[in-house]
Parts: C-alpha cells; sequence; structure tokens
C-alpha cells in the first residue's frame, strides 16, 4: 500500500481525517441533477413534426412553384376497424411502412419533382394524417401541403 | 472541500438546516412555476400521436394550439370557437412582421390522435389564412421495432 506522510498508509489517513462538503457544492449538485432529469424527461415526453405551409396569406403575392401534385388521399377503412387507408392515385395500402417505400421510391425517381398534398377525410382520426406526414418524412419529403377543407357551399376553399 | 480532523467527541454535532431549507424552497419554485406553464400552454388531456421523425422541442416560442379528442380548441387553457381562433391567429400574426413582409409567427398544433381531421384541419386553414408558414404538429416519439420507422431515403 502507498504510504503518505512519513511511514503511514492511505488507509490510516482517511481513518484520522473526514471529508467536509461544503453546502454550496450539495446545492450545485442537486441543481445540475434537477436540471438534466426534468430537461431529458420533456425531450422524451414530446417532439413535433414541422410542416411548412404555402404562403397564401392575404396581401400576399408569393405563390408556390407549380408542380405536379401527388396526392395522399387519408381515410379510414370504417368507423368499426379505424384501420387507415393511404390511397396515392390508384394504388393503396393499409401499412404506413409501405406508403413511406412508396415515398421513397417515387422521391428516389423523381427527386423535388412533385409537390405532395396530404388530403385526410374530414371524419378520419388525425393520427393516420400524421402517419402519412411521418412516412413522407422518413422518404425525405419535408415541404408537404395539405388539402383545404371544403368551404361551408361544399365547394373547394 | 477540505479535510478536518475527525472529531473525538459528540459534543459538537448539529443537523445544518440552511442546505435543506434552501434546497425544499428551490423544489417548491420550480414545481410552481413548471405546473403553471404546463396548465397554461400544454392542454393534458391531448393525447399525442406518434411519428418517427419528430424532432425534439427546441424551445422557440410558438403560438400552441390544443385540439382535443372532442375538437375543441384550446390555447392558454382558454377555450376558442373556430372563427375566434381565427382571430386570435390573424392578430398574432399582425404582432409579429417578418421582414419579407409576412409573418414570423410559428405555431404549433398539438391535436389529440383520435380528434377528428376537420377540426386540425380548420387550425390549419386558419394558420394558412393568416399567411403563417412555420407550423409544427406535437407528436410522441415512435419506438422503432423491426421494419417500423426506418429512414427510408
Amino acid at each position: 500500500m502507498a504510504t503518505f506522510a512519513g511511514s503511514r498508509t492511505l488507509k490510516e489517513l482517511l481513518e484520522e481525517y473526514e471529508w467536509e462538503l461544503p453546502t454550496s457544492f450539495i446545492d450545485v449538485v442537486f441543481l445540475l441533477l434537477l436540471y438534466f432529469t426534468l430537461t431529458m424527461k420533456f425531450h422524451t415526453l414530446e417532439q413535433r413534426m414541422e410542416a411548412y405551409l404555402p404562403n397564401k396569406g392575404p396581401g400576399s403575392d408569393e405563390r408556390p412553384p407549380i408542380k405536379p401534385e401527388l396526392e395522399i388521399q387519408v381515410a379510414t377503412a370504417g368507423p368499426a376497424s379505424g384501420a387507415p387507408v393511404f390511397q396515392v392515385g390508384t394504388w393503396t395500402t393499409a401499412d404506413p411502412n409501405a406508403l413511406a417505400a412508396k415515398m421513397a421510391q417515387l422521391e428516389r425517381t423523381c427527386p423535388k419533382y412533385y409537390q405532395v398534398v396530404i388530403n385526410g377525410a374530414q371524419g378520419c382520426p388525425f393520427k393516420h394524417v400524421m402517419a402519412a406526414l411521418d412516412a413522407c418524412a422518413r422518404a425525405g419529403i419535408t415541404k408537404v401541403d395539405f388539402r383545404p377543407p371544403p368551404a361551408a357551399d361544399g365547394s373547394a376553399a | 472541500m477540505r479535510l478536518l480532523r475527525r472529531s473525538t467527541g459528540l459534543k459538537d454535532v448539529s443537523l445544518q438546516m440552511t442546505p435543506m431549507i434552501d434546497i425544499v424552497f428551490l423544489l417548491v419554485i420550480f414545481f410552481l412555476c413548471t405546473a403553471e406553464v404546463c396548465k397554461l400552454e400544454l392542454d393534458p388531456a391531448v393525447t399525442l400521436p406518434v411519428a418517427f421523425r419528430a424532432s425534439p422541442e427546441t424551445g422557440d416560442h410558438r403560438l400552441v394550439v390544443n385540439v382535443g379528442r372532442d375538437g375543441g380548441i384550446r390555447v392558454m387553457s382558454a377555450a376558442y370557437a373556430p372563427g375566434e381562433l381565427r382571430r386570435l391567429i390573424a392578430e398574432e400574426a399582425a404582432r409579429q412582421p417578418a421582414p419579407d413582409g409576412g409573418t414570423a409567427l410559428a405555431v404549433k398544433i398539438r391535436a389529440d390522435a383520435d380528434a377528428p381531421y376537420r377540426h386540425v384541419s380548420e387550425v390549419m386553414a386558419a394558420c394558412r389564412d393568416a399567411g403563417v408558414r412555420r407550423l409544427a404538429f406535437g407528436a410522441s416519439p415512435g419506438e422503432e421495432s423491426a421494419g417500423s420507422g426506418r429512414d427510408l431515403r
């Protein structure tokens, strides 16, 4: 065993002396512990999906570039099942992973060619629309537009 | 940290109350503040949908609009009718002008996973009409299992 202060061993030194932690040190450690625990929890609990709406505000002259639209129709299979139905043209699936693969394939074939528009059925749960948006994000498509709800008279807004 | 000579008797033993009181007060203040923020901005009744590609919150200021399972719209704990919300977003957008003439307002929609899409769509239409371009949806992070949530790029 290593010796210190002449011939005394480390064990003898530790027995003879005691550590006194300053109160401010304990304060800071507790505060840091609290801070990191709580911020980590917030990050895990809630996140966000970004979406960028084309600028169509009043008085705005800016218009999005004209691109062919690729519409993803989102609906529910039936009121009893609640399962989603995603439709791109004539292609239909109920699996968000299959939709993501389809969108990735389209994006690889024609990068940035289409303006992807999500058209959710008005009564379908929001989670299905979010699944479609998530599938686009996984395929690398971040600029997604949303079909506006029909106006009260039945015409498109 | 200092090294003190270990005392041999128990006469000078005393419980230091000051740091304990200090910490208790800090905890009380912290929980009071966070509880207030949660009550105002986040509706605890809203169950967020799962998304695999959601990004962590960065803490930038956004107008948070909660859409409940029944379609009820709440902003800062106050209930809003669709028309009132439209006015609120338009006012907030006008209050935060962007250098390019538009608005710098960013909106976060915290919609319940089972809320009918028409209600979310109404909020989005209000944002669009007010010229809001920066929009985000509240989401719960998804756990990646086999074949789900993979990045397909």
